[in-house]
Parts: C-alpha cells; sequence; structure tokens
C-alpha cells in the first residue's frame, strides 16, 4: 500500500508524486469545465423557463453560484499551473448528463433535484481529500451545492401538487434519471484507483453510484410519491 | 493588442469602472420597508414611463413577506420582463458594434461576479434584521440585484454612462437599498 501523503499548499504540489500530480489536475478540470458547462446549458437558459421573478432572480443566482464555482476551481487550476483554456468546455469535453435538451421548468427543476443531487456526492467524496486546496475547495462549495439541490427539491414538491405538474415531473424524472448513473464513471476504473490509492477520493465509482441510487429513491419515491423508472442493466 | 489597437477598447469600457465602484458602495436592501422618498418615487415612475407603462401606479412593499408574495404572484406582468429583455438584446447589439465579444463578456462577467459576491450577504442581513431567515429569499433578491447591476453595465456601456436609460434607474433604486419587484397587478411594486 502506498504510504499517504498530504498536500497543505498549492505550492507543494510540486513535490508530490508526478501521478498524484495529475490525478488532482484531472480532478480539478473536471470541475472547471463542468461547472461552467452545467450553468451555461441549464441554469442560464432556465431563467427563461422560470414561471415568477421569484423563481427567475432565484435561478439567476443559482446560475452565478454554479459559475462562481467554476471561478474558483480554475483559480485553483491557474495556481496549480493548468493553462485556463484547458478548464473550459471548448477543450475538454463536458460529461453526457449535459446533453440533455432542457425545454421546460419542470425539467429543469428535475435536473436540479438529481444532478445536484449527484454532484453533492462527488463535492462529498472530496470532503477529505489529502490535496487540502482541493478539500478546503470541496468544502466552500458544499452548502451552495445543498442549496441548489434543495431548489430542485422545493420547487418539484411544489409542482407535484397539481395532476398536471406530477405528470409533467413525473416524464422529466423518465427521461432524465436513466442518465445519471454514468455520472460516476465504470464499475472498474483506472482513474478511481488512483485517485483512491492517493486518499483523493474516498470511496468506489459503484459505492458511489449505490448511494445516489438509494438517495434518489428517497427524494422521488418516499418524498415526492412519484416513481423512478428502471434502468438499465449496464448503469 | 498593440496600446494603440486597446486604447479604444478601454475608452469603451471605461463607464464600467464608475459602476463596478457604485457596487461595491451600494447600500443593498438597506432601505427595504422603509416609507419612500419623493425621489424614489420620481425614479419609480421615470423607470415605468421608460418601460413602456406610465399608466402603472407605485406601490410601496412593507416587508419581506409580502415581498416574496409579490415576486411569486401569478398576476404578475409578463411584459415588463420581456420589455426589459428586448431592451437588453438592444443593448447587446449595440455594445458588439464597438467591443469585441469576449472582452464585452467577461467585462459584463466581471461586474456580475462583483456583484454577486456582495450582494447576497447583504441580503441575507437585512432580512435577519427584520426577523426573516428564509435562504431561498435572500437568493432572489441577490439574484434581482446582480441582474440589475449586469443590466446597469450594458447600460453604461451602450449609453455611454448616461444615466436615465430605465436599466440606470432600476439600478439606482438598488442602490439606494431598495429592491424593485417589478409590475403586478398593475401597479410597479417597491420594496
Amino acid at each position: 500500500m502506498t504510504e499517504q501523503i498530504v498536500v497543505k499548499h498549492t505550492a507543494d504540489l510540486k513535490d508530490a508524486p508526478e501521478e498524484f500530480r495529475n490525478a488532482v489536475a484531472k480532478l480539478v478540470i473536471s470541475h472547471a469545465v463542468n461547472e461552467l458547462y452545467g450553468a451555461q446549458v441549464f441554469d442560464e437558459p432556465a431563467i427563461a423557463l422560470a414561471p415568477t421573478p421569484y423563481a427567475k432572480w432565484l435561478t439567476c443566482r443559482v446560475a452565478m453560484e454554479e459559475y462562481g464555482h467554476h471561478v474558483r476551481f480554475r483559480e485553483l487550476g491557474e495556481e496549480m499551473g493548468i493553462a485556463p483554456e484547458k478548464m473550459t468546455p471548448s477543450e475538454k469535453r463536458p460529461l453526457s448528463i449535459f446533453e440533455f435538451p432542457l425545454q421546460s421548468w419542470e425539467e429543469f427543476c428535475v435536473i436540479k433535484l438529481l444532478a445536484d443531487l449527484a454532484e453533492i456526492l462527488q463535492v462529498e467524496d472530496l470532503l477529505h481529500c489529502t490535496f487540502h486546496p482541493l478539500r478546503n475547495l470541496a468544502r466552500m462549495t458544499m452548502p451552495e451545492e445543498r442549496f441548489h439541490a434543495q431548489f430542485g427539491e422545493d420547487f418539484c414538491t411544489e409542482l407535484v401538487a397539481t395532476e398536471d405538474g406530477r405528470q409533467k415531473v413525473q416524464d422529466a424524472i423518465d427521461r432524465y434519471y436513466p442518465m445519471l448513473p454514468a455520472f460516476f464513471g465504470a464499475s472498474v476504473s483506472r482513474n478511481n484507483e488512483i485517485f483512491r490509492k492517493w486518499g483523493i477520493k474516498q470511496r468506489t465509482n459503484d459505492e458511489m453510484r449505490q448511494d445516489f441510487l438509494g438517495r434518489a429513491r428517497e427524494l422521488v419515491e418516499d418524498k415526492l410519491k412519484l416513481k423512478l423508472p428502471p434502468l438499465a442493466a449496464a448503469a | 493588442m498593440s496600446a494603440s489597437a486597446a486604447a479604444p477598447l478601454v475608452a469603451a469600457l471605461a463607464p464600467l469602472d464608475d459602476l463596478r465602484t457604485r457596487v461595491r458602495l451600494a447600500s443593498w436592501f438597506a432601505a427595504v420597508g422603509e416609507t419612500l422618498t419623493a425621489a424614489e418615487r420620481w425614479d419609480a415612475r421615470a423607470w415605468l414611463a421608460g418601460m413602456g407603462f406610465a399608466s402603472a401606479g407605485v406601490e410601496p412593499v412593507a416587508d419581506w413577506g409580502r415581498a416574496a408574495e409579490v415576486a411569486k404572484s401569478p398576476a404578475w406582468s409578463r411584459e415588463w420582463w420581456e420589455a426589459e429583455e428586448k431592451r437588453r438584446a438592444a443593448l447587446l447589439d449595440r455594445a458588439a458594434q464597438s467591443i469585441p465579444e469576449h472582452e464585452l463578456m467577461a467585462a459584463l462577467s466581471r461586474v456580475m461576479e462583483l456583484a454577486a459576491s456582495v450582494t447576497h450577504g447583504a441580503a441575507a442581513i437585512a432580512a435577519a434584521r427584520a426577523g426573516v431567515a428564509d435562504q431561498a429569499l435572500s437568493r432572489v433578491a441577490a439574484g434581482a440585484a446582480a441582474q440589475s447591476a449586469y443590466q446597469a453595465a450594458l447600460a453604461a456601456i451602450a449609453h455611454d454612462g448616461a444615466d436615465e436609460h430605465p436599466f440606470s434607474i432600476k439600478f439606482r433604486l438598488f442602490e439606494a437599498g431598495r429592491w424593485p419587484l417589478g409590475v403586478s397587478d398593475g401597479a410597479f411594486h417597491l420594496f
């Protein structure tokens, strides 16, 4: 077993093994890209879809917070010596969960409910990261991510109070939920092995996925009294 | 970019220096719920006239609970939001004639980032002072304020700093500690 190292400051990263440095860089790039892309394809367009000024302004704030997360990760990346252009969606392909074509307010609320729950799990896994600047950033980001998932839960709860809203939310869950298990990566993943080897992340992709499926079931079936669609075996 | 090529860009974005200072120094949400002053009523009527709603009245909003009700009301007028969106699009087109898109977006983003960093805490404090602990509502207020800062930035760039554009007037109301809630039930609601 590799002896656990702890990197307390970005300036000390140069003394860490190359595998550690590369692993941390991959994570920072991925977060920087996906926070930005998520704000661009979901949060910003959702402002127009929101039904009241209250919902529009809250969505506007959420979009700014997501963009703010991108800025934080990008700044950390720059401190680490990563070129800014490598931390944009044009350079690195964003995750497939962003390929969902957003068209309605109900879909957006479901995205916040489920995708932000998935994001919470990813950020939670960094709360004890051995690269402390990333750990600190995860701790800073977590309250806002929790609020975004709560945003989804609150608006979905409001929507399912009517039959029409209930059907629309269920329909959005049926189409979006199947995209989410893949968000946690392959069951056998060299990247995840390396992350855990160095204590950068704590859990396997499958452990995270199972946790997500359980929490999503609790939210959708126990709280909202809706149904989760069956998932393909490969998920 | 050479110094001579950069000079027009610097000049075009110069009105934002003043605006960023105003965003930093504004009394965000410090006067919500207080009696409207004559100057605030004048600004509210000027905003209405500028947006094409001259016949609407000005309705003071007394507390955070009522502000949330107005912002959530199904009776809100979509026309004012759409009218603002049209003006925003027109200003963007106009600004893009003199400023390259990337520089324009970057400059506007910097104003938004600054507004985002100062307005949320101010809204949460103002609400807490009034005995309201509602995370969502203080974020709604901060979202509205940051949107206004963005609109004012666009107006300042595209209109050479002129401050009688409706977006500049709305920002002035925010700057004075108010929260303009838009048009609902035939009146401009001002918290």
